[in-house]
Order: structure tokens, then C-alpha cells, then sequence
């Protein structure tokens, strides 16, 4: 081993230098495709080989895929014959290309991933559509070059009349760079490229007029447009594609049959992997898929249980399957041999370009071959008229060569003439054969003077391309198979879940739980919660509402904090389970303590949002009041609702619809009523305005009522147990019993506090067909029918709602529904109503439970 | 050859030792000889992966009177730099790759096509 032969190279050099040309080899001609006819180098080859080499036409009969094979790697493409093969059989399935350019004949795959079988057995040939990509090849319309090894020919590009880039797509993962590109619908591509010819500054946007999306070979539905306009202005976009799903139903149940799927997906990998979830209970609702498809179609049944909502199911096949899946658009392709990321409008006006560029050279090489027919025709024209001539000078001459010398000379002939003159037949000499010379010469004049017509006004070539254009639509143009859904929005939780009636509750340590109404309807006969919830020592429930799993719950705290929660994000447990504390759902801070829940219907309903209000009141007597609206877009860390000054704080907070009115009681017995309309609304982070004015230090406010209905009651309770019913406003005279004043007094006596009635406690609106609950802290619980308890004057003492015993204090008074079987009645649930709504909406769940 | 005649169409005949052929513009010339010249012979594309018999092995590449050994070497004061190179050729980020391809695009030497 000589050293001088040995070179020392950087590693980093050579790194450098080898990975330039294994990139640029298969950037430039391995994994991209030409802009001008949308191929491959592997594609164009077997094209190419089937159409010169085999002569594979349409017409003729199939041939051993083998065979294209063989031609193409051994002429044109020396790489591995399984990728050779591969190409060629994408390129006849019908599920991977919107316009399959080979004609296949045998297994050639199937959606669900099958491989073809191998090409020792498949044949091919080439569908008309590729005609027209291989159409002018021969009159010189494009480049070629030599093959590998110098001894053949191969065109660079196809002279496509197809726009094929557009309607087939590509796809190559080339080196630090890759592709796809998606299908369009070709009468769309023609349409669009014919409105670029026609207005050559027409914008990106504008195309999208004629070409709407891609159109993929699988059909589907194309979900959102943003993603699309993305891809047709820049270049680069998501496209949703969901499969086409209908729901049927089948003897009394529902079924969701699926008919198309996405692109590119795998059928039978898709329904497997649907199974998996379903058997992992991921997906819930499905109780049997099958797949029905066969040689006529495509369908995929999906039995949906009985108690599930097919459209719910079908929102989850789409969120967590391949039932939707999205193609990224990345129209990376070569100009020029150079890779560039191209819009919709740069697609078009490259191809139109090429077109022209063909166009021109066509013409050019039609051109040529008419004139130097003409040149033949006019020395045979020549000959004929001196024909006696002709043949005196053929018969007197000693060679052929000879003869076309001196013809030359007589006539002024150039060497092509003579030649046809000697190689001429004698049935030429003929007077219809004369004609016919001279007719053919007249058309070829007038060619020739259109050729040159052509090759003089672009004007004129871009009326043969627009009509070639037209041509090729009118030929292989078809509807389009996938649909747009332009305004869908990305997919949320709820349509995930069904909007079903849940009942909330929550205790007054802060466990909260949705259960199903059914649960409580089934069960419940003894009425609401007559087996109870399990609740520590101590706890018991405190709120109780039926709701939807899509509204909202606004959660206020002490600190005049505000956090969101859908009531589907609530812990959903049975009737005897104990939910899960309010503190770890949401993000409150450690200090801060849940005061107030209020149901809301839906944030996203703007007339809604606009006509009701928040209403809040603190302890020290303030009370303000918020469009509804502020707290309409929901933030995982809460926002503040109210100013709460120095030692006070949140007490109550209620939905409103600005036109009730509002009682505020004072633990001194007091009541001051007004008007909801005289408070004025005011932005989330405001401090809000006097409500009531404290007599002292030592009162406080105890509770805000919201009353819709002023004929109805109002019932206080004080700490000792008593308690009384006073009418709002007289039903006999109509008359306020409750002065309107203004907001801010100190209101007027509700009650009258003595050393026997302890402080007020609580302040109710009640009703005659509600029931009443009194719970003190040792667990102790009476049931009463609101109208056993008479009304009385505002000013007086009440009746003694609840014996105490010594020590014994009033943990909660909350207004519940009646229940309809007094002796199962042992509740130990306690229902403070949240609003005048959801009074009403227990109302008339018990009323559907009869 | 009667270079009359053939010049009654082409514009310049070319005559190299045995062969003859005509050229219609003087740009034409070279073409026309490259022709000539190629008559005959056969050109292979060897990429080494088994195109070659032995003896050609052996001359086009393990002849040790001809063959040249490539020492690849990872010095002290180029490893920083080959680390670097590494990375942006085979790393996990494609943004520098990208752009050493672009960058370089026109140094390529050898095309695989």
C-alpha cells in the first residue's frame, strides 16, 4: 500500500460534499415534482417506457407489469423494480389518484391496504388521459436527454395537456424539504387556468371561485375552509377531510353508515383501531361495527346503543379516529429545477407557460415538416408540369445520381427534390394524381400561412391552448366527489357530549356532582334524594338545580372572584356519591372560600348574554350590578367580579334579567326593597353601590332575594328558630307591603328582633306549593309545607318554626321542592333555591316524574 | 465522397479520417465530431453495486498502483466544526438542513439522476 495514494480528507468536507449530491439528487430528480407535468422522474420514465417503448396505447392489450418494469429500469430508471412497481401502481388506483393515468388489469390493492399482486401477474397499459400527457412528444415539443448511459433518449418533461400537478397532487419526502400536494377536481383546474389566461392579474382569491378545494379520489367531506384558502394563497395549508357518515335508523335503532372515508386513509386499519376504543371504552354508544363494503362500494355500519345520541358518537369517531383526519398542503414542487413553495395562482400561470412553450414548439415543428413537404411537392409540381422532359433526362442518364444532377441543373432543384423526382411513382403521372399535387400543395400554403399566424400572435396560441383546455375538460371533466363545508368550526367538547338534563348538587363543604335526571326520576318516587347523598359528617347539601350538561356554571367567591364551569366538567356520580370538592375543579387560591353558584343557559347566545345581569351583594351592604355579558369568555384562572373593599365580603350573587326587584335583609331585621332598574350596571372590576345602610358596626347584611313575581312571599328565619311569611305586595289591595324606597336607606323592620328571636338568619322567596327545610348543625331536620306557615305583617314577631335545643344552632334554611310521598320523606337534603329559574325547572322535572 | 454534391445542401462537410458528415452552421462542427468521435464506443454507468466483473473492479478501483485511499479524518481543531456539520446535515432540526442545501445548491458535483 503506497502512501502516496492516500489522500486525508476532513471529515466535515466530505460530509458536506457527499451530502449535496444524495440531496440535491433527490431533491432535484427523485422525490419532487416538475411543475410542468406534475411528475416524478420515476413516473415520467414508465410512462414513457409504456408509451415509446411498448407502445401501450389505450387500444391495445394489457401487458406484464413486469414488463413495464423491466423496460423502465433497464432504459430509463436504474433503480430498484419494487419502487419502479410501486409508482406504477399508484398511478392505477383509482383511491390514490384523482385521475389515474395506467389502466391496470388484476389485483392491484384495495383501500384497506392490501398490496397489489406481484407484478409477475398484474398487467397495465395507459388510460387515454395519459395520451394526452404524451400527446407532441415526437414533434420536438420538449427537451430530452440522454439516459444513463448515454444510448438512449428520454424526455425531460411531458408535454401534458392535463394539468396534472393540480389534479393528481404529488407527494415526496425529499431531504430537508418535502411535498404534498393535494388532488383537484379537474373541470375546476380547467376552468381556473382558463380564467388566468383570460385576466392575467386575477388573484389568488379570485381562483378560488373556480377551483373551490381539492377534490380527493376518496371523496369525503371537506371540513372548514380557512385551512384551504391557506393552502390555495401560500402555498401551505391544513385541510380537514372527514369521511361521509349518515345516520339511519334500522329497526327502531340508529345506525351511522360511513360511505367515504379520507384520503390516504386505511380502511381496514381505521375500523381496527375504531374497535380498539370502543373495547377500551374510549368510545362509548357503539354496540357493533361491521364492514359491509364490497366490489359495488363502500359502507361501514356502525350500531348505535340505545341510549346513546348517534350524532354524539359520530363527533367522537371524528375527534378520535381517522374518520377525520386533515392533509397538509405543501406545495413544494420544480421551477426550473429549483424547489419552491408555490400558490394556487403560481401553479396555474407555470403550467400555462409550459403550455405555451409547447404550443410554440409544436407549432414550430409543424411548421418545418409543412414546409419541407411543400418544398417536395413544389419540385414534384415542377416535374410534373415538364414531365416529357423529366423523363427524356431519366432515361438518357446512367445513374440515379447521374439523372439528379442534371435535373438540378435543368430545373434549379435542390437535392431533396431530385431525389422525390427519381423515387417518383409512375401512377403520378395521372391527371387526378396531378390535381391532387396541387390541391395538397394549396392546403399545405394555407397551413404553413396559419402556422406562421400562430407563431406571429400569442393572442392566437392562447386560444389553442384555452381550446385544448376545453377539450380535455369536455373529455375526462366530472363532478366533484369531495363537499365543502365551509363554516365548520373546530370541534368542542360539547358536541362531544349530549346536552342531557343533569341534577347539580353541591354541599356546604363544596362537594359538587352532576347525576343524571334519570337517576333521580327512577329512583325517586319518595322525592328528591329521599336515600340522600353521602356527605361527610357535618355536610349536607346545599344547592340543588337541574341543569343541561352545555350551560354554564359562574362560581363567585368570597373575595369577589369569578370562575367558569361547563356542568359537563363537573364530576358526574350516582345519587349516593359524594362529588368531588369545589377547590381542586377549580383554580382558587387557598384563602378564598366558594359564596355563590349561578346557573347560566349559554355564554355564547349574544341576546342572551346582553339581557341578564349579575347581581352581588356583600355583607357590608353593597350591591352591584353586570351585564351578563363580562362574564362570557371564560379564563381558567377566574376573573375578578366585584371590588370588595376592607372587611367585607362577597355574600350573594344572582342572575337577573334587569327588571326584578331586590330585597336585601340585615341581620337586625331589616329589609330594604327596590328596584333593580335603580341600580345602574356597571364593569366587572367596579366596587358597586350602597344597597343598604347598616345601623351599626355590628349588623351586617344576610341575604339578597331577586324577585320576579311581587305577588309572591317573602320568609325570614332567625337564629332561634323563628320565622314568618310576609306578602311582598298585598294580593287584596295590590299595595306594597314592603315599601319601594330608594337603594341605600336602612329599610324597614322584617322582622322584630328580640332577645328570644335571636339575629336574623335568613330571607327567602317562598312559595305555597314549596316546601321548607331547617337544619341545625347537630344534623336535626324538619320538613314544612311553605303554607302551613301563615302569612303575617311585616313587623311581626313570627311563630316558632324549630324547637332548639340548648346550644343548638340553624346550619342552613333552604326552600326545596315539594316532595310527593311525605312518609319515605326523610331528607337530608336541603335545597336553597339559586334564582327564580331553577326553582321552576325542579318544578317541573317532578312533574314529568309522575 | 463527392464534396460538390454535398455541399450542394450542407453548408460544411466535416471529414475525419473515415468518416464524413455534414454540419449546416460552423457551431455545428464540434457536435458533429463529438459524433464521430463516440462511434464505437460504449459507455457504463458503474454506481458499485455490482455492475462491474472483477476486472474491471480491479482496474477502475483496487488497482493498487492507481487506487487512492480517502483517510477521513476528525481532527482536534475541526471537530467543533464537524460536530456542527452533524448536526446540521443529520440533526433533528430541518430549518438549518434546508437552508446548507440552498445555500450550496450550486456546488453540487456529482447528480445522481
Amino acid at each position: 500500500m503506497s502512501n502516496e495514494s492516500t489522500k486525508s480528507i476532513n471529515v466535515a468536507d466530505e460530509m458536506s460534499k457527499s451530502f449535496l449530491d444524495y440531496s440535491m439528487s433527490v431533491i432535484i430528480s427523485r422525490a419532487l415534482p416538475d411543475i410542468r407535468d406534475g411528475l416524478k422522474p420515476s413516473q415520467r420514465r414508465v410512462l414513457y417506457a409504456m408509451h415509446n417503448d411498448l407502445s401501450l396505447s389505450p387500444s391495445k392489450a394489457h401487458l406484464k407489469c413486469a414488463r413495464i418494469v423491466g423496460d423502465t429500469m433497464g432504459k430509463y430508471h436504474p433503480h430498484g423494480d419494487s419502487s419502479i412497481y410501486t409508482t406504477l401502481v399508484n398511478m392505477a388506483q383509482p383511491w390514490t389518484m384523482r385521475e389515474t393515468l395506467i389502466d391496470g388489469q388484476g389485483n392491484f390493492g384495495s383501500v384497506d391496504g392490501d398490496s397489489p399482486a406481484a407484478m409477475r401477474y398484474t398487467e397495465a397499459r395507459l388510460r387515454k388521459i395519459a395520451e394526452e400527457m404524451l400527446d407532441d412528444l415526437e414533434k420536438e415539443t420538449v427537451d430530452f436527454r440522454p439516459n444513463f448511459d448515454d444510448s438512449l433518449q428520454e424526455p425531460s418533461v411531458l408535454p401534458t395537456k392535463i394539468p396534472n400537478l393540480l389534479v393528481n397532487g404529488a407527494a415526496g419526502i425529499a431531504v430537508g424539504m418535502a411535498t404534498n400536494m393535494a388532488p383537484h377536481n379537474l373541470t375546476e383546474v380547467v376552468d381556473g387556468t382558463i380564467a388566468y389566461i383570460e385576466n392575467r392579474d386575477i388573484t389568488p382569491e379570485e381562483l378560488l371561485n373556480y377551483i373551490k378545494a381539492p377534490d380527493f379520489p376518496t371523496g369525503g367531506i371537506i371540513y372548514g375552509y380557512e385551512g384551504v384558502r391557506d393552502a390555495f394563497l401560500t402555498g401551505r395549508g391544513r385541510v380537514v377531510i372527514r369521511g361521509k357518515a349518515e345516520i339511519e335508523e334500522e329497526n327502531g335503532r340508529e345506525q351511522i353508515i360511513v360511505t367515504e372515508i379520507p384520503y390516504q386513509v386505511n380502511k381496514a386499519e381505521m375500523i381496527k383501531k375504531i374497535a380498539e376504543l370502543v373495547n377500551d371504552k374510549k368510545i362509548e354508544g357503539i354496540s357493533d361495527l361491521r364492514d359491509e363494503s364490497d366490489r359495488n362500494g363502500m359502507r361501514i355500519v356502525f350500531e348505535i346503543k340505545r341510549d346513546a345520541i348517534a350524532n354524539v358518537v359520530l363527533n367522537k369517531l371524528y375527534k378520535f379516529t381517522q374518520l377525520q383526519t386533515s392533509f397538509s398542503v405543501n406545495n413544494i414542487c420544480l421551477v426550473d429545477g429549483r424547489p419552491r413553495l408555490l400558490n394556487v395562482r403560481d401553479l396555474i400561470q407555470e403550467f400555462v407557460e409550459f403550455r405555451h412553450e409547447v404550443v410554440i414548439r409544436r407549432t414550430r415543428f409543424d411548421l418545418r415538416k409543412a414546409e419541407e413537404r411543400a418544398h417536395i411537392l413544389e419540385g414534384l409540381i415542377i416535374a410534373s408540369d415538364n414531365i416529357d422532359e423529366v423523363i427524356e433526362i431519366i432515361k438518357t442518364s446512367a445513374s440515379p445520381d447521374d439523372a439528379r444532377d442534371r435535373l438540378a441543373t435543368r430545373f434549379g432543384l435542390s437535392d431533396i427534390q431530385t431525389r422525390a423526382i427519381v423515387d417518383m411513382r409512375l401512377r403520378q403521372l395521372t391527371g387526378l394524381e396531378q390535381d391532387k399535387l396541387r390541391a395538397e400543395f394549396d392546403e399545405l400554403m394555407k397551413l404553413i400561412a396559419d402556422l406562421k399566424d400562430i407563431l406571429d400572435k400569442e393572442e392566437r396560441r392562447m386560444q389553442i391552448i384555452k381550446d385544448e383546455l376545453i377539450e380535455v375538460r369536455n373529455k375526462y371533466g366530472d363532478e366533484r366527489r369531495s363537499t365543502i363545508e365551509y363554516s365548520a368550526s373546530e370541534m368542542r367538547m360539547e358536541d362531544l357530549i349530549a346536552d342531557e338534563e343533569v341534577v347539580v348538587t353541591i354541599s356546604h363543604a363544596g362537594y359538587i356532582k352532576r347525576t343524571n335526571l334519570a337517576e333521580y326520576k327512577v329512583q325517586n318516587r319518595g322525592g328528591m334524594g329521599s336515600k340522600g347523598s353521602a356527605t361527610r359528617d357535618q355536610d349536607f347539601l346545599e344547592h340543588l338545580f337541574v341543569a343541561t350538561n352545555h350551560n354554564y356554571l359562574l362560581i363567585f367567591t368570597e373575595k369577589g372572584r369569578c370562575f367558569w364551569m361547563r356542568v359537563y366538567e363537573i364530576p358526574e356520580g350516582n345519587k349516593t356519591s359524594k362529588g368531588r370538592a369545589i377547590q381542586n375543579l377549580i383554580n382558587i387560591p387557598g384563602d378564598d372560600k366558594v359564596k355563590a353558584y349561578v346557573k347560566v343557559l349559554d355564554l355564547t347566545d349574544k341576546d342572551y348574554v346582553d339581557n341578564n345581569f349579575i347581581v352581588m351583594c356583600t355583607k357590608q351592604g353593597v350591591i352591584k350590578k353586570t351585564s351578563l355579558e363580562a362574564y362570557s369568555r371564560p379564563r381558567s384562572n377566574g376573573i375578578n367580579a366585584i371590588g370588595i373593599r376592607d372587611n367585607d365580603e362577597l355574600l350573594e350573587a344572582k342572575l337577573t334579567n334587569g327588571s326584578n326587584e331586590i330585597v336585601l335583609a340585615t341581620s337586625d331585621g331589616r329589609a330594604i326593597r327596590f328596584n333593580e332598574s335603580t341600580v345602574r350596571p356597571m364593569g366587572r372590576n367596579a366596587s358597586g353601590v350602597r344597597g343598604v345602610s347598616l345601623s351599626s358596626d355590628a349588623e351586617c347584611v344576610i341575604g339578597m332575594i331577586c324577585v320576579e313575581d311581587i305577588f309572591s312571599t317573602i320568609l325570614v328565619v332567625s337564629e332561634k328558630g323563628y320565622g314568618k311569611r310576609t306578602f311582598l305586595n298585598d294580593p287584596e289591595d295590590k299595595e306594597p307591603v314592603y315599601r319601594i324606597t330608594n337603594r341605600g336607606g336602612k329599610g324597614v323592620k322584617t322582622l322584630n328582633i328580640t332577645e328570644k328571636t335571636g339575629k336574623l338568619l335568613s330571607i327567602q322567596n317562598v312559595f305555597d306549593e314549596d316546601d321548607l327545610m331547617i337544619i341545625t348543625k347537630s344534623g336535626v331536620t324538619i320538613r314544612m309545607h311553605i303554607d302551613t306557615i301563615r302569612t303575617m305583617g311585616r313587623a311581626a314577631q313570627g311563630v316558632k318554626l324549630i324547637n332548639l335545643k340548648a346550644n343548638a344552632e340553624i346550619a342552613a334554611i333552604a326552600r326545596v321542592p315539594r316532595a310527593e310521598d311525605e312518609d319515605e320523606d326523610e331528607n337530608q337534603i336541603d335545597v336553597t333555591e339559586e334564582g327564580g329559574e331553577n326553582g321552576t325547572e325542579i318544578e317541573n322535572n317532578e312533574a314529568q316524574s309522575e | 465522397m463527392d464534396l460538390k454534391k454535398t455541399c450542394n445542401t450542407a453548408l460544411l462537410a466535416v471529414l475525419l479520417g473515415a468518416f464524413s458528415v455534414t454540419a449546416s452552421a460552423q457551431f455545428e462542427i464540434l457536435d458533429r465530431v463529438l459524433e464521430i468521435g463516440r462511434k464505437g464506443m460504449r459507455i457504463q454507468r458503474f454506481k458499485g453495486l455490482g455492475e462491474m466483473n472483477a476486472k474491471e473492479l480491479f482496474t477502475t478501483t483496487m488497482d493498487p498502483e492507481k487506487r487512492q485511499f480517502l483517510k477521513v479524518r476528525l481532527d482536534e481543531e475541526n471537530a467543533i466544526e464537524a460536530d456542527k456539520m452533524f448536526d446540521v446535515l443529520m440533526g433533528d432540526i430541518v430549518e438549518p438542513r434546508k437552508r446548507f442545501i440552498e445555500d450550496n445548491a450550486l456546488n453540487v458535483q456529482n447528480l445522481d439522476v
